[in-house]
């Protein structure tokens, strides 16, 4: 499979009272054409903070100081706003855990869908509505046409979120970036878009990066999963060999200390102490306050994102080297 | 025995700490020129169990299903629409002011989240010691020393009494609640989602807390949660909530290993397993919860529900014992 999108060496930080939080660190990063890669890691981790930075809509206060996103032969980082705008919503898609901070509260959804399809796709406006509705049929709206009609808030939490689904695929991007998309649903409810979203991969062929900090919904969804720790990538590999042999302390600590159903432990693995704080990250390897190996070096150098074993198997600990 | 067949008596003999018999909680909507009631959105609708001292009852449930209503009404934050409810054999729902004060030194609440639970204009100390304030427990110097030790069981030190909420991490906050939950020795502790708003790598350090606490000190757990992993993690016994009712009621494990209502069977087949080589097969139900203001006839569950026949609209079927010491709301369990 070609590669879609390449990340090198992403620099992002942001500019907050009391000095500069370097919230994506060095990220590296490979999404292969139809692959779906997950990205996990725990609040503030910088997951969330290196997708706002592939699509470049970061908030004012924060930006991108180094590194390249490659989107095909292109570097997003160096492109201009407007041929970015091209690229957001028409190439990469991205949908959120709340749907309703990124739905407009004023407009019908099927005039939403309709603005994005006519805005990059250049159609009349029976056209875009035609297709909003299409759309809303293909993520499993009953009753599309009364449905397009309707407002966000008269919407339930899943079907909204299904709505943002309809509206991100809407373009028939190549990239989808989803930012838990499931987090703020109910189980059953979660249940049907994660199956919704395998459907619609079969059916459009566009690559996502599902970023979550469910490793339930990693093992079920996603072919590779990268995870992430204080701004950095420090493991990457197949989706069964990381379950299967973990090599970071940190996913071993993490794989080791969640609950499993049906597997009552005696007691649960725990991880000692928290995440730092991102305006006082440690030198050297910033997980070697919490863990348990402390290899050498790991006090003063950052160890590397490393081919480990395989050539796909990478991870960033001095114990191997 | 079956809790809907019982008659209303206060029940002690069988070790049971809490009671709760046919809780019905209604929020009635207002609506019109006088503000009648035009309906009601029924949050629980007709809930019973009880839990032993010692024991830890998980109560797990969708959003909408009635658990945290159901916890807040038996610490009387609000007033039940009807049924009863016996702390060792006291009932809680009759209980006069002053019984009612006693009563709150011996149920206490852990809430889910450790930002908005904590006022951020007191220090850590006078969180956790305005129990014993209210209560006229010790001295000034007495109570201090108390809520240090406090702060050393739950994991923190001591000295940090005089901090603020703003100064601790989520994890550290939860422990602060905690504490404050602890000071005033109750028998049982509700604790509602206490760990949903943590990171995973925290998580596990709070259930093991709570776990080493309730061997420590002979606590009773009302476990209120979504996640049916954690859930299980800490509880011997689990009941499931379906719009306002309990729909199964069994031992952990048990439940887990052979679950008999068809929504627990869907529910425990879709909960994403951190194991890419499990293969199950899902069933996704379709739809969504439908509005407590207006659930189905019969059976709640009916209208998602794979197995559902005309009966189940027309019957509601009761929470039975279908195997020794597992419940069950289906005709077809």
């Amino acid at each position: 499979m070609s590669d879609l999108l390449r990340i090198e060496d992403l620099h992002t930080q942001f500019h907050v009272h009391g000095g500069t939080v370097k919230a994506v660190d060095g990220v590296n990063l490979t999404i292969p054409a139809k692959a779906t890669v997950g990205l996990v890691g725990e609040s503030g981790s910088g997951k969330s903070i290196t997708a706002l930075s592939i699509m470049r809509l970061l908030e004012k206060n924060g930006g991108i100081t180094g590194g390249h996103v490659w989107f095909h032969d292109r570097d997003l980082v160096a492109l201009p706003d407007e041929e970015m705008q091209e690229i957001r919503g028409n190439d990469i898609s991205m949908i959120f855990q709340e749907p309703m901070t990124a739905l407009n509260p004023v407009f019908t959804v099927g005039d939403q869908i309709a603005e994005a399809v006519r805005l990059h796709q250049k159609v009349g406006h029976q056209a875009g509505l035609d297709r909003a509705i299409e759309m809303l049929r293909l993520v499993g709206i009953s009753d599309p046409k009364r449905r397009a009609g309707q407002y966000p808030h008269e919407l339930s939490g899943g079907m909204r979120q299904r709505v943002m689904i309809a509206m991100a695929l809407s373009t028939s991007p190549e990239l989808l970036i989803a930012d838990e998309p499931t987090t703020a649903l109910d189980v059953t409810i979660q249940a049907q878009i994660l199956k919704l979203m395998r459907n619609l991969k079969g059916e459009f062929g566009s690559a996502i990066l599902l970023i979550t900090h469910d490793l339930g919904v990693v093992a079920e969804m996603c072919d590779s999963v990268a995870v992430m720790y204080a701004g950095r990538i420090v493991e990457q590999a197949s989706t069964e060999e990381l379950f299967a042999s973990p090599k970071h302390p940190y996913t071993q600590g993490l794989l080791a200390s969640i609950p499993r159903l049906g597997k009552r432990q005696e007691r649960l693995h725990v991880i000692a102490g928290s995440v730092p704080n991102p305006l006082a990250v440690p030198p050297g390897c910033a997980f070697r306050p919490r863990c348990p190996i402390k290899a050498a070096r790991s006090d003063r150098d950052i160890p590397a994102l490393k081919a480990n074993g395989s050539a796909e198997h990478l991870v960033a600990c001095w114990q191997y080297e | 025995m079956s809790p809907k067949k019982q008659k209303a008596e206060a029940p002690d003999a069988n070790g049971a700490l809490l009671k709760v018999q046919d809780l019905v909680k209604f929020f009635p909507i207002k609506g019109g020129l006088l503000q009648t009631t035009v309906a009601n959105v029924r949050a629980v609708d007709g809930v019973s169990f009880e839990i032993k001292k010692g024991e830890t009852l998980g109560l797990i449930g969708e959003s909408g299903s009635g658990k945290s209503t159901v916890a807040r009404t038996i610490l009387r934050l609000i007033p039940p629409t009807s049924g009863e409810a016996w702390l060792e054999g006291r009932s809680i729902f009759k209980a006069k002011k002053k019984e009612l004060h006693e009563m709150r030194r011996e149920v206490q609440i852990i809430f889910q989240d450790p930002y908005g639970s904590l006022n951020p204009r007191m220090s850590v100390g006078e969180i956790v010691g305005e129990g014993l304030l209210v209560h006229g427990i010790g001295s000034a110097h007495e109570r201090e020393k108390i809520v240090s030790e406090l702060l050393e069981v739950v994991g923190l030190r001591g000295q940090y009494r005089g901090r603020f909420p703003h100064e601790f991490s989520g994890g550290q906050r939860q422990r602060i609640g905690i504490a404050r939950a602890l000071a005033l020795r109750p028998k049982l502790i509700i604790a509602d989602e206490p760990v949903s708003a943590l990171d995973v790598s925290i998580q596990s350090q709070i259930l093991n807390l709570l776990e080493d606490l309730q061997n420590e000190f002979n606590l009773t757990y009302l476990f209120v949660a979504h996640n049916m992993a954690v859930v299980e993690q800490v509880s011997d016994r689990i009941a499931v909530m379906y719009l306002g009712k309990i729909v199964e009621l069994a031992p952990a494990e048990q439940l887990l290993r052979s679950p008999r209502h068809p929504y627990t069977k869907a529910l425990i087949s879709v909960i994403p397993i951190p194991d890419p080589t499990v293969k199950r097969d899902q069933t996704v139900l379709a739809g969504e919860m439908p509005s407590p203001t207006n659930p189905p006839s019969g059976c709640h569950f009916r209208t998602r529900c794979p197995i559902a026949t005309d009966y189940c609209a027309e019957v509601e079927p009761a929470l039975r014992e279908v195997t020794k010491g597992q419940w069950a709301a289906c005709h077809y369990a």
